[in-house]
């Protein structure tokens, strides 16, 4: 004999997420059942709320309950530059080594041509369109420092020079807690290109 | 097992996990492989700018020694084009016909020809200009190189000599051009013979003006999809990037 349906049903829900199989899956459901009335209610909102309240913001495109994102209703990064990441996720690592300091623009992939994506698959028009129609200090061209990320960083540098913008990239080089002895030619190169007075 | 040294042209790179890499190489001498480099942070991070595409490497590496993945022990960039990377242009040929290699070339079966082409159009485009003419001509030098030319010389049904003049069908399906009498048992479509005689001439030679380079463009792309069964994904942005 099997279990109740509506504890069947959850277990079946549960295993379809990533990295859960059957056993972890009755386990969970058993928890739940065990647990306070208002645990459960506050989950199942707050899993509601994801797909409900999430969106992208209609200005940087990251992720946000409120549109414009509070990142760019912030008063205080009027005149900050705007920091163009690849993803949400890359928008974070940046906040959190410079809070306050950006604004952003998030493109939602990168110039990939083995995987068919190409320059209007990403949110490059609307950052071009965006320089345009505001004030912009600065544009920091931070995708990764791949091929890929490459690619897309000189598209979008070329695209926004004729508007006589600043546009800069992140440094590449050998990164702190490197060894020299490790490092490829390339990037030697260019920690000696980006090298720096130190006193 | 011995150690391999061989020189390599990086034609993609892999995602796989945070501490290893997987990158499909075209060697000089054993062609095509597909190989790991383990993880030892240490030893990835030495690796992560060599073993990215649009570079030449020199390579040594453990023939089949990780689940058929030959495993990567040292390696150094020789030459490097990332200079492509500039121009979006270039850097959706050089994405083409490093596509095209690592999906038609077998694997560990030498193309000393191949390799040496592919090294030469990576250093035109890093140092100079590529017409839409001259990426036609590289496209097609490689295919006959790995054997998959179309027919442009003789009719694909019957097996003879089309004249000149008479090469107007092309058959995508059957990978070639169709006589007169032969059309009417296969698929195909009407091209100029200007374009069809000149695509099956000397193609070190090829002539074309820029409305018959596009319409070969279309052809090749048909081929591909329907004679190779193949999307290349890079192709489309080669086909509507015109210079
Ligand atoms: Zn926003
Ligand atoms: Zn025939």
């Amino acid at each position: 004999m099997g279990y109740p349906e509506p504890i069947e049903r959850l277990i079946q829900n549960l295993t379809k997420l990533p990295g859960i199989g059957r056993k972890t899956a009755t386990r969970l459901t058993f928890f739940l059942l065990n647990s306070k009335e208002t645990y459960v209610k506050e989950l199942s909102q707050s899993m509601i709320d994801i797909k409900e309240r999430i969106r992208l913001c209609s200005i940087c495109f990251n992720i946000t309950d409120v549109d414009p994102c509070t990142i760019c209703t912030d008063p205080k990064r009027d005149n900050s530059p705007i920091c163009v990441v690849e993803e949400p996720s890359h928008l974070m690592v940046m906040e959190q080594a410079y809070p306050g300091v950006f604004k952003y623009h998030v493109l939602h992939g990168v110039i990939n041509p083995l995987e068919g994506i190409g320059p209007e698959n990403l949110k490059i028009r609307e950052l071009i369109e965006r320089v345009k129609s505001s004030k912009v200090s600065e544009v920091l061209l931070a995708t990764n420092l791949n091929m890929e990320g490459n690619a897309t960083a000189y598209h979008i540098a070329n695209e926004l020079k004729p508007l006589g913008v600043k546009v800069t990239r992140i440094a590449s080089g050998i990164p702190a807690g490197g060894d020299i002895v490790y490092a490829d030619p390339q990037t030697i190169r260019s920690s000696v290109e980006n090298r720096r007075d130190i006193v | 097992m011995a150690r391999v040294k061989d020189e390599a042209i990086v034609l993609r790179r892999l995602p796989y996990g945070e501490s290893d890499r997987i990158v499909h190489l075209f060697t000089s001498s054993s062609g095509k492989i597909s190989a790991i480099a383990k993880g030892g942070a240490k030893s990835l991070r030495r690796f992560m700018n060599t073993l990215e595409p649009l570079r030449i490497i020199y390579v040594e590496y453990f023939d089949k020694s990780w689940r058929g993945l030959a495993r990567i022990e040292n390696a150094h960039i020789l030459e490097d084009f990332s200079e492509i990377e500039r121009d979006l242009r270039k850097f959706f040929i050089a994405s083409f016909l490093t596509e095209i290699v690592d999906k038609l070339a077998k694997e560990k079966e030498p193309y000393p020809q191949i390799f040496d082409l592919l090294g030469a159009a990576l250093r035109r485009l890093k140092t100079s200009q590529v017409s839409s003419l001259d990426t036609l001509m590289l496209l097609l030098k490689i295919l006959e190189l790995l054997g998959f030319l179309p027919n442009f010389k003789t009719c694909v049904h019957c097996g003879k000599t089309v004249d000149q003049k008479s090469k107007t069908f092309f058959s995508s399906e059957k990978g070639g051009i169709l006589c007169g009498s032969c059309r009417m048992f296969n698929p195909y479509k009407t091209y100029p013979f200007e374009l069809l005689s000149s695509l099956g001439g000397d193609q070190k030679t090829l002539e074309m003006d820029d409305e018959l380079v596009k319409m070969a463009f279309e052809l090749m792309d048909d081929f591909m999809k329907y004679h190779l069964d193949m999307d290349f994904r890079s192709y489309r942005f080669v086909k509507s990037s015109h210079s």
